[in-house]
């Protein structure tokens, strides 16, 4: 600067004057300033929906692969018919033998079925059906007519239901039904006795499946809307204290108790979520899932000029200071500030079933959520109770939430529906300690969801 | 605080923004179009001071670095336009009128500002970095990719396009009278 700026007059004057003035940034632009050197990570946001993804895939591949087993993936039309093959000669005992030789080895896949199917021919044996006993569908008839015996695909469907009745009834030892097999009289005929092996060994294959599935595991996936909102527990500063040569004034002339001070309503949020539920008993179940839950409400405030919002004064050496721009009394004009979490959360709890049938039931169900907080939009308002600012350096990003649920099961078809009303509590803060204003959310919410039994 | 800023400290870039960021936007505001235009700038060189808050070593008084930033990224911004390099170009600028009635009658400090601000922008630009930052004209043609003489020419018709609206506002009394601004200004 080449030049005494002062010595001219007219200079000085602009100079002074429009040192004078002053004018206030709108509260975007820091936001965006803050944003530009303090990016928030988007990667939780990421994991999450890759987390929700996977689970549903894998969900669906589950239930697809249950879908494959032996009984329900006959289907006559995708195997080729051979008459050429008919129950006659050495054919069923060497075919008899593969496939015990196979059973061996594990469950029958439709592969092994295509295997066994031409050798009988293209008309598999029937299982009669019966109403006596559930079990007795199971046991062999002598007599089997090949010409008309043909398996449609109600047949199957009632074997099915018969199977599934079967494991919730589960009773009768599988050696003493395997022993029942067995005994079935043995025909001298050597083509006879290949074909009662051969059902013979799909019996025990199918008996050794129901054994495997006595207690089938439920999958979940439920959505809720809510009603958002908190509990608030502190006290307002009763001091001034100075920092640094700065005054923080007390909170005088103004409520003591937070919830005196601050005026809020509750928002609409939601929960989403998927579980898997495990039968311990007949009425115990726990379960454990998956859950994202938006929650939201809104706080009164007045618009005002930038002051500093003071956060943790009396308690801390060192206050923290943020810009707010909206006053908790006494602004320019009356404004709602939105406060709004993110969070996801592994529940894991158990269900209770109170009264009801297969059809219908009653149940009650608690979890324990420890949860994350992916995003937090929150104003708080400072320890004197005067200003809203939004401090991200007091917001917790571990917390722990505990759910209450009653709700009615209600079977239809292969789902069972679950509606039921719900409440979920955040059982720490939902700011760190050294902010002495603590503030529990809660949610009011209607679950509606699916359970689908993984068979 | 500048110690917490050149750690990145949030708390500590918020404490300086809210100390420094209502003179800067008026400092912004006499170069910008209109508040929204000011508030980017503001943005932007806030960025910048944050960015580059190690470079500032203790010499001089901070505010003087920040204000130098926020100037700065003014004439840069201003500079993006392509108007702006005919406006600081022009040598006469006789054609230029300034309607009374769009002067308001606010604060002295503020109708002073506004009447800055009612200048043409190569005008203004120049008055304002001239008479009230205190760059040469030297600089000032640097700066603007002007000549020097330029620079000089303009600041004198800004200058006296800007009495003759703050005569006419009465913010300040017609030479005849008084030497007009030297009775308002305080001498330290």
């Amino acid at each position: 600067m080449e030049r005494n700026y002062y010595t001219e007059g007219f200079e000085n004057f602009l100079k002074e004057k429009t040192d004078e003035y002053k004018l206030y940034p709108s509260e975007k632009v820091w936001n965006n300033i803050q944003q530009s050197l303090h990016p928030r990570r988007k990667w939780p946001f990421i994991t999450a929906a890759l987390l929700l993804l996977g689970i549903g895939i894998g969900t669906k591949l589950a239930i697809d692969d249950w879908n494959l087993s032996p009984l329900t993936t006959i289907d006559n039309t995708n195997i080729p018919a051979d008459k050429n093959h008919d129950l006659s000669g050495q054919a069923p005992e060497n075919a008899v033998n593969s496939a015990t030789s196979q059973q061996a080895a594990g469950s029958l896949s439709s592969t092994r079925i295509a295997t066994i199917r031409p050798i009988l021919g293209s008309n598999p044996p029937v299982m009669e059906k019966t109403e006596r006993n559930p079990m007795s569908s199971l046991e062999m008839n002598p007599n089997i007519n090949y010409n008309r015996a043909i398996l449609d695909e109600q047949e199957k469907t009632d074997v099915i239901n018969k199977r599934n009745f079967q494991v919730e009834n589960a009773t009768r030892p599988t050696a003493k039904v395997i022993s029942l097999m067995n005994s079935n009289p043995v025909n001298n005929n050597g083509f006879e006795a290949g074909k009662e092996n051969l059902i013979s060994n799909k019996l025990n294959e199918l008996l050794t499946e129901i054994v495997k599935v006595k207690k089938k595991t439920v999958w979940q996936l439920y959505f809720a809307p809510t009603v958002s909102y908190r509990k608030l527990i502190g006290q307002a500063s009763k001091s001034n204290y100075s920092y640094n040569g700065i005054l923080y004034s007390a909170n005088l002339g103004y409520p003591s108790d937070v919830n005196d001070a601050v005026t809020h309503k509750p928002s609409l949020g939601f929960e989403l979520g998927t579980a898997f539920i495990y039968p311990m008993s007949r009425s115990f179940r726990v379960k454990a899932g998956l859950q994202l839950n938006f929650h939201n409400y809104q706080v009164e405030a007045y618009n005002y000029i930038p002051e500093i919002a003071s956060y943790g004064v009396g308690n801390y050496s060192q206050p923290i200071n943020a810009v707010s721009y909206y006053r908790n009394f006494n602004g320019f004009s009356r404004t709602w500030l939105r406060n709004s979490h993110v969070m996801i959360s592994v529940p894991l709890g158990f269900e209770l079933k109170i009264v009801g049938n297969r059809k219908v039931s009653f149940n009650i169900a608690s979890t324990i959520q420890p949860t994350y907080v992916i995003n937090n939009q929150s104003y708080l308002v400072s320890t004197n109770l005067k200003n809203y600012a939004q401090e991200p350096s007091l917001y917790r990003k571990w917390n722990v939430n505990t759910g209450a649920e009653a709700f009615v099961a209600i079977k239809s078809g292969s789902i069972q529906w679950v509606i039921g009303p719900q409440f979920r509590y955040q059982l720490l803060s939902s700011y760190k300690d050294k902010y002495p204003i603590q503030e529990h959310l809660l949610d009011f919410g209607f679950k509606v969801g699916i359970n689908k039994t993984l068979k | 605080m500048l110690q917490g800023c050149i750690k990145n400290n949030a708390t500590a870039q918020q404490e300086l923004y809210l100390r420094y960021s209502p003179k800067m936007l008026s400092v912004c505001y006499r170069y910008g179009k209109n508040r929204e235009d000011a508030e980017d700038m503001l943005q932007e060189g806030f960025i910048k001071v944050f960015m580059q808050i190690r470079q500032f070593q203790n010499r001089g008084a901070l505010e003087g670095w920040i204000r130098k930033i926020m100037v700065h990224t003014c004439i840069n911004s201003l500079k993006k336009n392509k108007k702006f390099a005919e406006s600081v170009d022009i040598i006469y600028a006789n054609s230029m009128h300034v309607r009374e009635d769009a002067i308001p009658s606010i604060l002295q400090a503020k109708q002073v500002v506004e009447c800055i601000r009612l200048l043409p922008l190569g005008y203004k630009t120049v008055l304002n970095l001239y008479a009230i930052e205190g760059y040469s004209h030297k600089e000032i043609g640097e700066m603007l990719d002007i000549e020097e003489s330029t620079s000089r020419s303009q600041y004198t018709r800004a200058k006296a396009m800007l009495e003759d609206i703050l005569i006419r506002k009465r913010i300040i009394p017609l030479p005849k009278e008084k030497p007009g601004w030297l009775s308002t200004v305080k001498v330290n």
